[in-house]
């Protein structure tokens, strides 16, 4: 398990665009679960929408990405989403929710890899997709 | 301004120039401003220019279908150049083309320019409720 301090050792990514509280089990090159919670304190729920609070399914993709990301057992390099495929958004997503991120491995060519991510608030799909990471030599 | 829909501050994107034709097909121009949202921290998220575009589909579909409530509901296809770093100060172009629409579904092929770089594209489907 990572908790949110290891997390920042070893993402980039901060306030307002983190999108991953813990990530709760990892088996390099196979499988990763992350959780994040949703709170109507998040900066975008001002705006999405003004009187119905819905987490926007790029935000949503946005967490399967973050979290898909520490299935590779990659050192010194930093992953960087370059594709996105058969993203579906099934149910809203509100504040109060706690997304469930499982995100698995398909494949790693060179720097390429690729993971397919099912989110899931209360154990039922809200929301999946196929990403697509390159991964460059850090300070590069 | 012309906004793409019913976002509202910082999730409301800075579209303007927006001409659609009668075959639901748009255009738009984008711009950044260092102090928007979005481009807070150095680099802007992909996640953004996901729905830079999907809010010029929405306005299109807006102008059809302006009844309807729209629902982002699948994304394919997206693809990035990464190279591309500079966001501010330039103006993006943002092009939807309608590929179907299909009962309560609407698909539509967005790409973003900066002048002739291609910068993302994808292909976006909305529900309509």
């Amino acid at each position: 398990m990572y908790t949110i301090n290891q997390i920042y050792t070893m993402l980039p990514h901060r306030y307002p665009f983190l999108m991953v509280d813990r990530i709760l089990s990892v088996e390099p090159e196979k499988k990763v679960v992350g959780l994040k919670n949703v709170t109507v304190n998040e900066p975008y729920f001002q705006g999405h929408f003004p009187d119905e609070p819905i987490m926007p399914g790029v935000m949503i993709t946005e967490a399967m990405s973050q979290i898909g990301g520490f299935v590779f057992d990659i050192k010194n390099k930093r992953g960087y989403v370059v594709g996105i495929d058969k993203a579906k958004f099934v149910k809203p997503v509100i504040p109060g929710d706690t997304l469930i991120v499982e995100a698995t491995f398909i494949t790693r060519i060179g720097n390429m890899g690729k993971v397919k991510a099912v989110a899931k608030v209360d154990n039922t799909k809200v929301a999946s997709a196929e990403i697509t990471y390159s991964f460059k030599d850090l300070g590069k | 301004m012309q906004s793409g829909g019913l976002q509202g501050y910082p999730f409301e994107m800075n579209i303007h120039n927006f001409l659609c034709d009668s075959d639901g097909n748009a255009t738009a121009k984008i711009t950044f401003s260092g102090n928007d949202f979005c481009l807070s921290k150095k680099y802007i998220l992909p996640s953004y220019l996901i729905e830079c575009m999907g809010q010029v589909v929405e306005k299109c579909l807006s102008n059809s279908e302006n009844s309807k409530k729209r629902y982002l509901a699948r994304i394919d296809e997206f693809v990035i150049n990464r190279d591309f770093k500079d966001f501010i100060g330039v103006t993006l172009t943002v092009i939807a083309k309608k590929i179907i629409k299909m009962g309560n579904l609407s698909r539509y092929c967005t790409e973003i320019y900066c002048e002739n770089t291609k910068i993302c594209s994808c292909v976006i489907t909305h529900s309509l409720s």
